[in-house]
Parts: C-alpha cells; sequence; structure tokens
C-alpha cells in the first residue's frame, strides 16, 4: 500500500519533469539561428509565410505550445518538418533497433562489468585486478567511435586477412551483424560498472559482517555470493537507471558507425535541421524514458535493501 | 580437565608499508573446557590479534603468524589448510564481535543469518532451520522468536542485535566462544544484561569462553582466570583473585588503580591514568616493555626482557622485581 501511494506520487513528480522539460525544450528551439526550411535553394518570401502557416509557426508561441501540448496529452507528436512523417512513426520505426542494440549492451556491460568488478576486488592487488582495471581504464577512456572502428578493423579487416572471414560491419540484420555494435556500445558502461563495483565490493569486503560470515566458516564464493554482492550492487544499479536510458534510446555514434537505422541520428539531425517537432519529439521520449528508468531504480532500491523504506508521505520516513 | 585450547609461544606479525608491526610477542596461554579466560590490556596490545589467530581470522596477509603453535580440540590450526579452516570455525570456535550494529548483513534476515552455520556444518533443512532458529533466539532471551526470525537487523536494537551475535556463536556448540569486547559497544544497562546472559549461557552449556575486554568490572563478573596483555606480551597471568587481590606486575596495579572508585581519590577530583603511551610495535623495546611507563623500573628493566616468575599455583608475572636477587620495596599505590 505504502508502495502504491509512492508509485503514484512518483509518477506526478514524472509529469511534472517531463512537463518543465518540454517547456524548456520548446523554449529554446526558438533560440536556434536559423529556420527548417533554410535549404540549398532560396526560397521566396512567399513560399516561406505559406510553410509557416502549414506547420502553425506563424502563431503566436504561446499558442504553438499549446496546441503542442494538447497534441501530445493525445498521443500525437506532430509532423516532422524535415521528413513530412509523423514523429510517431519515425520513432516506432527507429526505436526497436535502438532498444534491441541498447537491451543488449546493458545486459552485457552489466553482467561482464559487475563480474570484472568483482573478480578484481576479491583478487585485489593481484595480476587480474591489474588486468581489470587496466580494460576499465582503457573502456572509460577510449570513446565509442574509435571503439567502433577500432573493433571493424580487428574483427572484419584483420580477420577475414587471418583467417578468411571476418564479422559485418554494416546493419542490423541477423546475429553476426549485431556483435560488433553491441560491444562497441557496451564497452564503455562495462567499465565504469566494473569500476564501480570494485570500489563497492572492496568497501562491502571489509565491513564487520563479513568478518562474522568468515567465522561461521563459509566459503569465499559462499560469502561473496550471499553476504557481499547484494550489498556492493546498490550504486551499480544506481548508474544503471539513466545508463539504460541512453542506452535504449539509441546512439548516434555507434549506430552511426555500424549502420544500423537507430533512433540515435534523429536526436541530432533534427538540431542540425532545425527540425522543431522532432526536436522536442525526440527529446520528450528521451525524458520520460529517462524519468521512468530512475523510478523503476529507486524502487528496485526498496527490494535490494530492506533499510530502505518507500512510502507515499514524507512523515513515514 | 579436558583442554580445549593451548597457544604456546606465537608470534603474530603485520607486514605494512611502513614495516613489520610485531602485535603479538611469544604469547602462550591454554583454555580448560568450561573455563572462562579474561585477556585484559589496553588498546593495541594485541588481545584481538591473538583471538582470531585462533580462528585465522586476521587477514592473511597482512597479518602473518610468525611462529608457535595453537592446538584447537586436538587440531593445529596454524598449518590448518583453508578447508580444515573452514570446518573449524563456527563448528569448534566461534566468535562475538564488538560493534554489533555492523556485524550482522543489514541485507539478510536474521533468521538467515542464525542458522547460515547450522546449515553449513551440520546440512540441514529449509524447515529445521528455520524451526532452530526460533530455538536458538529463544536461547538468548528474545521475545516474540517466531516472528523476529523473519526481521532484519535494522529492526533489533544493539543490545538485541549483539543477543543475537551470541545465538549465532552459539549455534553449532562450539567448544570455544571467542567473546571479542561484546559489551564495549553497548550501553551499560545493556552490557550487564548481555553479560548475566553470557554468564548463565555458560553455565548451561559448559562452553569455554576467551572474553577480550578492557573492562574490570565484566572480568571480575564472569572470568575465572585473567591474563594480562601489554605491548604484545602476556605479561601476568592467574586466577580471577590472583589478579584482583595478590597481582605482582606493576602493569596490572596501575590497570586496578586507574579503576574509578567511588572511596578515594575524591580530593583531587581527577581519574587515575597510566602516564605516557605503549611502545611501538614496529620496533619494540629490548627490554620490559612497561619499563618507560613504569614507576619502579630499574636499569634492567630497559635492557633485558624479564621472564615469568610464578607466584603460585597458575599465577605467574614477567617482571624484574619478581627476582629473587631483586631487594624488595615497599610498594605504593591505594593499599598501602
Amino acid at each position: 500500500m505504502a508502495l502504491l501511494s509512492y508509485i503514484l506520487k512518483r509518477i506526478g513528480y514524472a509529469a511534472l519533469t517531463v512537463f518543465f522539460l518540454m517547456v524548456l525544450t520548446f523554449l529554446m528551439m526558438q533560440l536556434l539561428p536559423g529556420n527548417p526550411f533554410l535549404g540549398d535553394k532560396a526560397i521566396s518570401q512567399v513560399t516561406m509565410d505559406a510553410l509557416y502557416a502549414k506547420y502553425g509557426l506563424d502563431k503566436p508561441l504561446w499558442e504553438q505550445f499549446l496546441i503542442y501540448m494538447n497534441n501530445f496529452l493525445h498521443g500525437d507528436l506532430g509532423l516532422s518538418i524535415k521528413y513530412n512523417r509523423p514523429v510517431n512513426t519515425i520513432i516506432a520505426d527507429s526505436f526497436p533497433y535502438s532498444a534491441e542494440l541498447g537491451i543488449r549492451a546493458l545486459v552485457f556491460a552489466a553482467c561482464f562489468g559487475v563480474g570484472l568488478g568483482v573478480i578484481a576486488a576479491i583478487k585485489r592487488n593481484t595480476g587480474w585486478d591489474s588486468a581489470a582495471i587496466t580494460l576499465a581504464v582503457i573502456g572509460v577512456s577510449i570513446p565509442s567511435f574509435i571503439m567502433g572502428a577500432l573493433l571493424q578493423y580487428l574483427f572484419a579487416v584483420k580477420f577475414r586477412a587471418w583467417f578468411g572471414f571476418g564479422l559485418p560491419t554494416m546493419g542490423w540484420k541477423g546475429e553476426a551483424t549485431k556483435i560488433l555494435p553491441t560491444l562497441a556500445l557496451c564497452f564503455g558502461t562495462m567499465a565504469t560498472v566494473a569500476r564501480l563495483t570494485r570500489t563497492s565490493m572492496l568497501d562491502v569486503l571489509g565491513q564487520d559482517y563479513i568478518k562474522t560470515a568468515r567465522a561461521k566458516g563459509l566459503t569465499d564464493s559462499e560469502i561473496v555470493g550471499r553476504h557481499a554482492l547484494r550489498n556492493a550492487i546498490l550504486p551499480v544499479v544506481t548508474i544503471l537507471g539513466p545508463t539504460a536510458a541512453t542506452l535504449l534510446t539509441g546512439t548516434f555514434v555507434v549506430e552511426s558507425i555500424f549502420n544500423i537505422p537507430g533512433l540515435g541520428q534523429f536526436f541530432v539531425k533534427s538540431i542540425r535541421e532545425n527540425d522543431y517537432t522532432m526536436i522536442a519529439g525526440t527529446t520528450v521520449f528521451y525524458g520520460i524514458f529517462l524519468v521512468a528508468a530512475t523510478l523503476v531504480v529507486d524502487i528496485l532500491y526498496g527490494f535490494i535493501d530492506p533499510r530502505i523504506k518507500l512510502t507515499g508521505s514524507r512523515r513515514e520516513s | 580437565m579436558e583442554r580445549v585450547l593451548t597457544i604456546e609461544d606465537l608470534y603474530v606479525s603485520f607486514d605494512t608499508y611502513a614495516g613489520e608491526v610485531k602485535a603479538v610477542r611469544g604469547v602462550s596461554l591454554h583454555v580448560d573446557k568450561g573455563e572462562v579466560l579474561a585477556i585484559v590490556g589496553e588498546s593495541g596490545c594485541g588481545k584481538s590479534v591473538t583471538a582470531q589467530s585462533v580462528m585465522r581470522l586476521n587477514p592473511e596477509p597482512p597479518a602473518r603468524i610468525v611462529y608457535g603453535s595453537i592446538t584447537l580440540c586436538g587440531q593445529d590450526v596454524v598449518h590448518a589448510g583453508d578447508k580444515q579452516l573452514r570446518s573449524i570455525r563456527g563448528k569448534d570456535v566461534s566468535m562475538i564481535f564488538q560493534d554489533p550494529m555492523t556485524s550482522l548483513n543489514p541485507t539478510m534476515p536474521i533468521g538467515k543469518q542464525l542458522t547460515e552455520a547450522i546449515r553449513h556444518h551440520q546440512g540441514l533443512g529449509a524447515a529445521e532451520a528455520s524451526q532452530r532458529a526460533v530455538e536458538l533466539l529463544e536461547q538468548v532471551r528474545i521475545p516474540n522468536a517466531a516472528q523476529r526470525v523473519k526481521q532484519y537487523p535494522h529492526e533489533f536494537s544493539g543490545g538485541m542485535r549483539q543477543r543475537v551475535m551470541i545465538a549465532m556463536a552459539l549455534s553449532c556448540s562450539p567448544q570455544l566462544l571467542i567473546a571479542d569486547e561484546p559489551t564495549t559497544a553497548l550501553d551499560v544497562t545493556i552490557q550487564a544484561q548481555i553479560i548475566d546472559l553470557l554468564a548463565a549461557i555458560q553455565k548451561e552449556t559448559q562452553t569455554a569462553i576467551i572474553l577480550i575486554t578492557h573492562d574490570l568490572g565484566v572480568v571480575a563478573g564472569m572470568a575465572h582466570r585473567v591474563a594480562v596483555m601489554y605491548a604484545g606480551k602476556i605479561v601476568e597471568t592467574g586466577s580471577q583473585e590472583d589478579i584482583f587481590y595478590r597481582h605482582a606486575h606493576p602493569y596490572t596495579e596501575a590497570l586496578l588503580n586507574s579503576l574509578p572508585r567511588p572511596d578515594i581519590d575524591r580530593s583531587s577530583g581527577r581519574l587515575v591514568s597510566i602516564p605516557g603511551s605503549p611502545p611501538d610495535l614496529f620496533q619494540p623495546p629490548k627490554g620490559c616493555p612497561f619499563a618507560g611507563r613504569c614507576s619502579y623500573a630499574m636499569k634492567i628493566c630497559q635492557e633485558q626482557m624479564p621472564p615469568n616468575f610464578p607466584q603460585g599455583e597458575g599465577h605467574e608475572a614477567a617482571c624484574w622485581l619478581l627476582h629473587k636477587d631483586c631487594p624488595k620495596t615497599m610498594r605504593g599505590g591505594a593499599k598501602e
């Protein structure tokens, strides 16, 4: 019951957050120089006026916003000025690619990141630790566009030269094409997760209750599995929420390099092209995702750590 | 008398970046079945390191047993492998720690933590284990045990948590229980309850206990024998009466004098303390470690380590004043 009222309250806050996000996006778009209709060819003033009228851009800003909000509440993100297709359709077409890539990368990053972090913490100051940390530092410091190109070079070009076969570097059809983009996308997150897990794990392994567990005669794996991991995982869950939102809604760089028709490109292109509805649409979509991911993380806290009680009212806590 | 634990000439060092810290330097002690041995001494004197060596619970590295032997219920602990150590820990010897607030896993229900050792060592099923958990909580006088086993540590008070720790330590009916300052982190009324509980359980189960403390009141409450430690060495050992009424070592005397007492020193209005601080265990002095703070120190005390001088049945002290050639002086202190 307490959980339900907590969730309802959080959804209320989430709605407010999204609203402010929309207002800000709407205002900031107006600050962009140029307009959506500027292209290679010069357009006469008459045509320009007609285009403005067609997309409702001739109305005062507040009216534009009200119309946009009204449509938004009816689930309509408007018509993309550039592509002349509904933003809803564009997102519906491209999001599944981004989501699949994102989920793969997230699962991979979480599993291997936590695994590496735990190994590094348990085997502290050994070769294992150094190897894991080196990998993590590389992962954090190499940007994904270099990582993507490196992977393509190694697994596609060089493998073909050495072994006569290589992984495909383009598209999103069949398992083989999905390996390299997933690796390229997950590497940075995996490295961050590994470092965080190691730090958190080392902290937990120094706690008194780990000594208590050792004094019971438990094996190292029982101590880590039953006592340490659950306590160490909390900070990792914290960062995985926002990271999930980022990974799932598509990334411009990785999707461009591997030629994946995902959502990521629209975040960047829409701004370059002054595609107002597309900018607002992608921003709101990402915003809702982020807010939802944060809420899920907060609810997960309550299940991981019994000391955290989620309640709707301020007084109970 | 059945011997539960024998420690002979134990040396334990910690390898740190700054060098080797000689934390325990030649400790010998023994505990018999049904006996309570108190180890007293100030912080950093090696009490906990000695006790934790019995379970090999000091993290290795940096800790290292340099020399000596530990025999627990006939088993050689110093040369035991990981597997043998795990079978000793929790089953033959178990431990209660100082701070009950941090010694329990905050994300695991009490009942599960309580029975973990029994399930591990005796292969008990889940149903039997939860039944046993309730019995254990009842044994340490926790009301509503059946409901309490499902709760988490943060739903227990400090004293209750220490009771849970005691129940946990007793779960496999160990031969030896090590209580490492079990009352230090608790407030005074709770301290008394925990000590009473420990003493009662000790009488019921006849478990041997090593009680580590710097609270001499706790020692008087339940110890049969006392070992006084200073700078990694046992300076005096004897029965409780020996230590309180017939102590022979100046350090024991100084410890007893620094107890707050209602009947003396009201004039100065200050608590009595031992001047100075313990020696640096990176480079322990070659003579008696207490010489620098001792009111009776002689030349030889600085130069040569005093051997143990027997003072009667089971009572001995390491102090040059007890040497037969040492001129007898009138000892100062509260009694004269």
